[in-house]
């Protein structure tokens, strides 16, 4: 895993919070954000988009449902980024709800995660590639219990 | 994964996984003819980039018993089956934004429920 350390070039919203040096002497010393942190806001400003019914693919939740378990939830499940120098790219996988439309979702979390990176970490988000990987339909828990009248 | 779709937006891309939009498409079925969506079965096919679906279900009907009694105020079962094809296309066009070429849908049998006596 690599992390990048945020450079002098100007914050993308102007605010500075991060920015190592001041600009009249030299830097004293270096910020440092790893990526697990940056995959962990990403992660974490999905909570609150509408119509996210879970966040991963097959594998990533069911280890996430025994987490969740044991007190230890990973705020960054289903969520990959690749970061460099000043900018971030970001793959997102997630469950939707049923009726809400896909495309909807996928702009709002897209949206959400490109807020959150560049506004508290201070990088440039390129893109967001959102995949649906399900849908979760709200009777389908009950669809065994109700026996079916022939 | 073949059947899954995949739009550009501004900054990124969207992809909806087949089975996804398997699902997207059993439960609009399902719903448009009174049946559960884990008796609907969804192909999804490439017709030149457009998205073809074939849905195999059952559908719901009235008890025979009943049939005079209570008139089937939403018409015969071809006049229903061909109302839930639009409904297919028209509710999964607008939910996942797939370009639908066309929808066939393939009843495979009947389900017999007695309508509630109470609601």
């Amino acid at each position: 895993m690599n992390s990048f350390t945020p450079t002098s070039s100007p914050h993308p919203h102007g605010t500075g919070t991060d920015d190592s040096g001041s600009p009249a002497g030299p830097p004293r010393g270096k910020t440092v954000i790893n990526d697990a942190v940056v995959a962990k806001i990403a992660g974490l400003a999905l909570r609150d988009v509408a119509g996210i019914h879970a966040v991963g693919g097959g594998a990533a939740r069911a280890l996430g449902a025994i987490r969740g378990a044991i007190n230890s939830t990973d705020h960054s499940q289903g969520v990959s980024v690749e970061v460099g120098e000043s900018q971030v790219a970001v793959d997102l996988s997630v469950v939707a709800g049923y009726p809400v439309p896909l495309q909807q979702i996928a702009e709002d979390a897209r949206t959400a995660i490109i807020d959150a990176i560049e506004t508290l970490v201070g990088l440039t988000v390129t893109e967001v590639n959102v995949t649906i990987n399900d849908v979760h339909l709200p009777d389908e828990t009950d669809d065994t219990a109700r026996a079916d009248v022939q | 994964m073949s059947g899954s779709t995949e739009t550009l937006a501004p900054r990124g891309r969207t992809r909806v996984t087949a089975r996804a939009m398997t699902r997207v498409v059993s439960a609009v079925a399902a719903e448009s003819l009174g049946v559960k969506p884990s008796q609907v079965s969804v192909d999804l096919a490439d017709a030149a980039g457009r998205l073809d679906l074939t849905v195999r279900t059952p559908i719901r009907v009235l008890p025979l018993d009943q049939v005079e009694t209570a008139a089937p105020v939403d018409g015969t079962i071809l006049d229903r089956t061909e109302r839930a094809q639009h409904d297919i296309r028209g509710t999964v066009a607008a939910l996942t934004g797939a370009d639908i070429a066309g929808v066939t849908v393939r009843l495979t049998g009947a389900r017999i429920r007695r309508s509630k006596r109470v609601d």
